[in-house]
């Protein structure tokens, strides 16, 4: 146990000792997958860990039905739970194949159904009514089952679909995590009869419990037969320890069979009443995840509720201890992911995001490598919980209903059928730094914006501000006028006697300053008004000076006709220089968006990965457009 | 580092009486209407410096107006030569890809030609902006010149000492007379208001504006048309149409495309294109 990684991230732990190369060491070990060691935060598991998410995409692989849960079995296999309840089998060929098919299928209905497969669950319908009569009393468990046999039929008649409003019953609807069958959906509660299970312990066993019962195969999903005398199971275990005893945690509560799932026992412990919803094992122990809290058993027989020091009666809907993490356990309930340390002693949310409606928490490679599956999609967190990372691409519809790990890779389940994630191509943490890389020395957007409207043309002009008016009107029109003038001149009188003349000159100086209305701006000349006058015999002089912007035409016949124009000059701009820093910004994102998906066209054809390369560059180009090439010269350094 | 055959055919778009445009003559081309013999041999010297012309669109370096180019598009086919590649080339890497067209000019290169073409130039724009609020700190100047060629007599009587006034009996008739006056003038007049405020400056403002919206949408068109016809020249080099007709197709959508940045560009892109 080291618990002080819990209350101080591993970052801090790095940062202290990242320098010592033995430390290091000894962290890279223990991410390798050194059991007993608990996660200690993003620094050691990060830098040795490769994550899922990096360069990641899901794609379909090849069940496009909706499911509702998977499993993998020992040999490998994998089996799909679909809404509709069929059994689909992935085969060593890797096509899928519907082994048991859907409650109610007809023999008309070739698509449902093999004949054959039938005939053979036929066989075993009628096999289990023979030892009906015998099993039925061993699972009665003398009379105190709470659900009938009779009952459960009858809820359990047709497929049950995983967003129907079939739910609990009972206690559990009133209690203080839960709202209301909806809210119970949606944060993530699996409804019973839709389970899904493979035996660990026992090769070939799978379970199947969905709507019209429980159904059991010993070949890997190949035959099935009917098994009776179970309520409406949320999960099956192997016991730890007793092959062939397998638990099931149903909606009345935990049931154990000895027989490997023929015949069913009601055990009198505190959880003989109690719904249970999911369990997980080590090797010593088993934990249950019920309506009252987190139970475990040390022994074969006894279960003790586990009391941590907070929401110690909150329902748990999931559990999954991590096997590389000793005492490593993840929750899921009404509130979300929670992470116990020691065992369920104790537990705390694992992160900022509680990734409420959690469905499945798969442990991954590493201590504290682990994923998480549900309502909002897949996120995977390398660090114990604290960070998760989303892994989207490919997913059309977030919702997902199981997960599991096979020889495939991950995959995922849901309305939109079945999805794999297969790592990616090239190491993630190139992809990872090479994506911090490839932003490094782009521009901030701001910056991008800011050089799009600094663009001459695009400027909010002062001269298209009101306080420049006013200014105008106060600066005068100056004139300064000089003059130099010569005359001559001649002067007599009538007897000539006083005859004289000569010549004057001399300098005329005056300087004019019109304040007002003589130092208008008019000046507009915008409508060709030689052509009205000749045209439509407009009278020239009588018309006043016009002005056209955009579609309006302004009478200029005044200093302060100018302010209507100046408006609606500065309003049209205004309205360009928003397009202008939308368009920026979503050119911007949207080659953020391109050279971050780089990693995941890796994978795709060399003809692919140059046509995502032109987009980025097209976008590039596209910026440049309106930034006057400042982009494209800041990413080249000049 | 790869072998390649080719095999060539000659996919001529010509209709009767049309010209071939790399195969017509000087006096062919004078032959047209609004094409006159400098024209004709400048094209067919264009023809000769670059091998071969690949549209009429080419020509727009050429200066010819709107008239000549419009018969030439009327009046003249292009021929297309399509080149089946049997064997393909190995690239290892999408650098490699792109390396191959590192010969043609780049798309910011061919912003470049198209603001020049369409004088949409920022530096332009800036030019008028600043010649419009300029333009007011110089003084309108008004130069005069005066010449009174008018003789006028005026008549007073004045007394005999020459004052003008006529307080005495003894009195004469003074005569004055004027002609032949200069007069220079010179007048500065500064609106001083326009400095801050004008209707010019408003309409350079206006005018700056639809150039940028107009320069932003043409630069806009030559960028998409430039990487569809990049796009589609990487097509055709990583997975080349195996039958004659998409071939075509393919090599007369490119042409088209090329065609589209020239018409843009007026003719620059062509004749920056490796012969």
């Amino acid at each position: 146990m080291h618990k002080q990684g819990l209350e101080n991230p591993g970052r801090s732990i790095t940062a202290r000792w990242g320098a010592v190369a033995a430390v290091v060491g000894l962290f890279s070990l223990t991410a390798q997958g050194q059991p007993g060691q608990m996660p200690t935060g993003a620094g050691p598991s990060s830098d040795t860990v490769v994550p899922w998410a990096a360069g990641h995409r899901w794609t379909r692989a090849g069940l496009d039905e909706g499911v509702s849960r998977l499993t993998v079995s020992t040999s490998g296999t994998v089996l799909a739970l679909t809404e509709r309840g069929a059994v689909w089998r992935l085969g060593g060929e890797q096509s899928w194949r519907m082994v048991l098919g859907p409650p109610g299928a007809r023999l008309d209905d070739p698509e449902a159904i093999d004949e054959e497969q039938l005939l053979l669950d036929a066989e075993s319908l009628l096999d289990e009514r023979v030892d009906f009569s015998t099993s039925g009393t061993s699972s009665s468990g003398g009379g105190e089952s709470s659900t009938g046999d009779e009952d459960s039929e009858d809820e359990r008649d047709g497929p049950v679909p995983l967003e129907s409003g079939d739910g609990l019953q009972g206690e559990g609807a009133d209690d203080l995590f839960v709202q209301g069958e909806d809210d119970l959906d949606r944060r993530g509660r699996v409804r019973p009869g839709e389970t899904l299970w493979a035996a660990m312990a026992v090769p070939g066993l799978i379970l199947c419990d969905r709507g019209d019962g429980t159904w059991r195969s010993v070949d890997d999903g190949l035959t099935w037969e009917q098994v009776d005398g179970l309520d409406p199971a949320h999960a099956f275990t192997d016991q730890p320890g007793s092959p062939g005893v397998v638990v099931a945690g149903t909606e009345a509560g935990l049931r154990t069979s000895l027989d490997g799932g023929m015949s069913w026992i009601q055990v009198q412990d505190p959880l003989g009443e109690v719904p249970v919803y999911s369990f997980a094992t080590d090797t010593k122990r088993l934990w249950a995840g019920t309506e009252e809290g987190l139970f475990v058993s040390t022994s074969q027989v006894g279960w003790a509720k586990l009391v941590p020091r907070r929401d110690a009666d909150m329902p748990v809907w999931t559990v999954a201890a991590d096997p590389y993490w000793e005492n490593g356990l993840w929750l899921a309930g009404p509130v979300g992911i929670l992470r116990t340390d020691d065992g369920g002693q104790t537990s705390r949310p694992a992160g900022r995001n509680p990734l409420v409606g959690t469905r499945v928490t798969l442990p991954l490679d590493a201590p504290g490598h682990v994923l998480s599956a549900g309502r909002d999609g897949v996120w995977e967190s390398l660090d114990g919980g604290i960070q998760w990372r989303p892994l989207a691409r490919g997913l059309p519809y977030p919702r997902v209903a199981t997960a599991v790990r096979g020889t495939q890779g991950i995959l995922v389940g849901g309305s939109d059928g079945v999805f794999v994630l297969r790592r990616a191509v090239l190491t993630p943490e190139a992809d990872l730094v090479g994506a911090s890389r490839a932003h490094e020395k782009e521009p901030p957007m701001g910056e991008l914006v800011e050089a799009a409207l600094r663009r001459p043309g695009m400027r909010i002009d002062s001269v298209l501000t009101h306080q420049n008016l006013i200014a105008s009107m106060m600066l005068p029109k100056l004139t300064l006028t000089g003059r130099w003038d010569r005359y001559r001149y001649i002067t007599a009188d009538h007897e000539a006697k006083t005859n004289k003349g000569g010549r004057h000159h001399g300098w005329f100086v005056g300087a004019t300053a019109c304040f007002g209305n003589c130092a208008s701006s008019v000046g507009f000349s915008d409508v060709d008004v030689a052509s009205l006058a000749e045209d439509y015999g407009v009278d020239i002089q009588s018309l006043p000076e016009l002005a056209v912007v955009g579609d309006e035409v302004y009478v200029a016949d005044s200093a302060g006709s100018l302010a209507p124009v100046a408006a609606n000059v500065a309003e049209r701009l205004t309205q360009y220089r928003s397009e202008v820093a939308s368009r920026v910004s979503e050119l911007t994102l949207s080659r953020r968006r391109l050279v971050d998906a780089r990693a995941d066209v890796r994978a795709l054809s060399l003809k692919d990965q140059a046509a995502h390369e032109l987009r980025i560059m097209e976008s590039a180009a596209r910026i440049d457009v309106y930034t006057n090439g400042y982009f494209t010269r800041v990413l080249e350094g000049s | 580092m790869f072998l390649t055959t080719f095999l060539t055919t000659m996919v001529t778009q010509a209709v009767a009486g049309q010209l071939l445009l790399n195969q017509a003559t000087p006096a062919e081309f004078a032959a047209l209407d609004e094409v006159d013999v400098s024209e004709a041999a400048m094209i067919v010297q264009l023809r000769n410096e670059r091998k071969s012309l690949r549209s009429v669109e080419e020509l727009r370096i050429l200066g010819l107006d709107g008239p000549t180019l419009d018969a030439l598009r009327n009046n003249v086919a292009v021929e297309y030569r399509i080149t089946e590649v049997n064997t393909r080339p190995r690239y290892g890497s999408v650098d490699e890809v792109l390396a191959h067209f590192s010969n043609e000019p780049d798309v910011g290169r061919v912003q470049a030609m198209a603001m020049s073409y369409t004088k949409t130039n920022p530096e332009l724009v800036e030019g008028w902006l600043r010649a419009s609020k300029a333009a007011f700190g110089l003084p309108a100047v008004t130069l005069s010149y005066d010449k009174d060629l008018d003789d006028y007599n005026t008549w007073n009587y004045v007394d005999l000492d020459g004052n003008g006034k006529v307080e005495t009996d003894e009195f004469q008739l003074y005569n004055s007379r004027a002609d032949d006056d200069d007069s220079f003038g010179v007048r500065m007049a500064w609106r001083l208001d326009k400095i801050v405020m004008s209707s010019e400056r408003i309409r350079v403002i206006n005018e700056a504006q639809d150039i940028v919206k107009l320069r932003d949408k043409i630069l806009e068109d030559v960028t998409r048309i430039f990487f569809d016809r990049r796009r589609l020249q990487v097509e055709q080099l990583l997975s080349p149409p195996s039958d004659l007709r998409t071939q075509i197709k393919n090599e007369l959508r490119l042409q088209e495309l090329t065609a589209n940045i020239d018409a843009l560009t007026g003719g620059r892109f062509s004749a920056a294109l490796p012969n």
